[in-house]
């Protein structure tokens, strides 16, 4: 009875008097099964937050997991309370706890599963940007300005990346900034000009540059394909991309 | 008219269903269920069910079984007040105020139920005082239905602390719904048409 009272303040205290939790809930359910209106989506949500957000937590700690990735593993225990007060059906008894454990569970299971999916495609993507870089970094200088040397670089990083982002329909994607319709036109263009130089390049560059930039595979993949040395795929990748730069510089 | 024809089951029948819920509620649910399969239409046991399935926490069926027994006899009062006082206790103060508002035209002044209306419309107001005064009146005038009593002296006991003031402590039985269905429908069918 205390813990009505207390309850009662600050809110509408002769109604907190009266009202009983575990009622109250059931008619939360009640009112959401008959309407699926969002407001009392977002009163369960709220309900059954902290819970979704112990289950994560506790996830966290029996696994060891860094604490950066801890609010990620709140996410997907949100994920799946959310699929979970869509799925439930309060009428046949069971309670909403024992209903939502296995969902909230297996959403966290599923999202670690993706996390470190992506961290390894993270890891990979370093990977090979570090050896487009250490590529066409090596043997630099033979009598030109730093100047040149940096503009040549940066135009054949440039070239990798729009090489990469052969899949992708439009410059913003990978730009990361809206695009006016003479920009798109013009990068398609770019593109398809590209994509014809990479064809015109001799064997074995063009293998290298389609594999490593269009299927992702690293110098040692490649190398392992063409039977060469990592070394030499590496100076194989360096003259293409020189190649190209210096055929697109006569598109341009 | 009999009751088969007038789509209700006997008062013997409705004891028998009793005494089986005094031995064990999903055993009288379970009867009443079946005498619903013969008298789909008759409100006493569409109550009767719902106030037992409050005392079983099987909140929405027991909502669905009160609203039915409303729907089905309008003027079956005290299922109206359950009804409404199953709404106010899930937090469903508009719905339980839009469940009694009848009560008041059909009830003479000085009523038990409308009373206990009364004063539950001011704990919803949050006018204590007032409150307090409405339920003990009710509760001077109520005669038939003793667990009622019960709901509301402990309603009242809480107002007294919440005002400061300190009074006997009732306990709360959880399933005082069910015990007043049974007490009304023991003492008689239809007191109140």
């Amino acid at each position: 009875m205390k813990q009505a009272v207390r309850q009662a303040v600050g809110r509408r205290a002769g109604l907190s008097l009266v009202v009983r939790p575990e009622r109250e809930e059931a008619a939360l359910w009640r009112r959401f099964h008959e309407t699926h209106e969002g407001l009392l989506r977002e009163g369960l949500f709220e309900r059954y937050r902290r819970f979704a957000r112990s289950l994560a937590r506790r996830h966290a700690r029996r696994s060891g997991l860094r604490q950066d990735l801890v609010e990620d593993l709140e996410q997907f225990a949100y994920r799946g309370l959310l699929e979970a007060i869509d799925r439930f059906d309060p009428v046949r008894g069971s309670t909403f706890l024992a209903f939502s454990s296995a969902r909230i569970a297996g959403s966290i299971v599923d999202g670690l599963a993706q996390l470190d999916e992506r961290g390894a495609q993270l890891r990979f993507r370093r990977q090979l940007e570090r050896e487009r870089l250490n590529s066409l970094t090596e043997g630099q200088s033979r009598g030109r300005s730093a100047t040149e040397e940096l503009s040549e670089l940066v135009t054949e990083l440039a070239l990798g990346l729009m090489l990469s982002a052969q899949d992708r329909d439009a410059p913003s994607d990978f730009a990361g900034r809206s695009d006016n319709g003479f920009d798109s036109l013009a990068w398609h263009e770019t593109r398809n000009v590209l994509g014809q130089r990479v064809e015109q390049l001799p064997e074995p560059e063009r293998t290298v540059i389609r594999q490593h930039y269009l299927n992702d595979l690293l110098f040692s993949q490649i190398a392992a394909i063409l039977g060469l040395s990592k070394g030499r795929i590496s100076q194989l990748h360096k003259s293409a991309l020189q190649k190209l730069r210096k055929s697109m510089k006569a598109f341009r | 008219m009999t009751d088969a024809l007038n789509n209700r089951c006997s008062d013997a029948q409705i004891q028998e269903i009793l005494a089986i819920s005094a031995q064990d509620t999903l055993a009288g649910i379970a009867a009443i269920d079946t005498a619903l399969r013969d008298f789909p239409k008759d409100a006493r046991l569409h109550f009767l069910k719902g106030s037992m399935l409050i005392g079983e926490k099987r909140f929405i069926a027991a909502h669905t079984a009160l609203r039915e027994a409303v729907r089905l006899d309008p003027e079956l009062h005290i299922a109206r007040f359950q009804l409404g006082f199953f709404e106010l206790t899930s937090g469903e103060a508009d719905a339980a105020l839009a469940s009694w508002q009848p009560l008041k035209a059909a009830l003479p002044a000085g009523h038990y139920l409308q009373l206990f209306v009364e004063g539950l419309e001011h704990l919803v107001a949050d006018r204590f005082a007032p409150c307090i005064e409405s339920l003990r009146a009710g509760m001077e005038v109520n005669a038939e239905n003793a667990p009622l009593n019960g709901d509301m002296q402990l309603i009242i006991e809480r107002c007294r602390e919440l005002l400061g003031e300190q009074g006997p402590t009732a306990s709360e039985s959880g399933d005082g719904e069910a015990v007043s269905a049974t007490s009304f429908l023991l003492g008689t069918s239809r007191r109140l048409n």
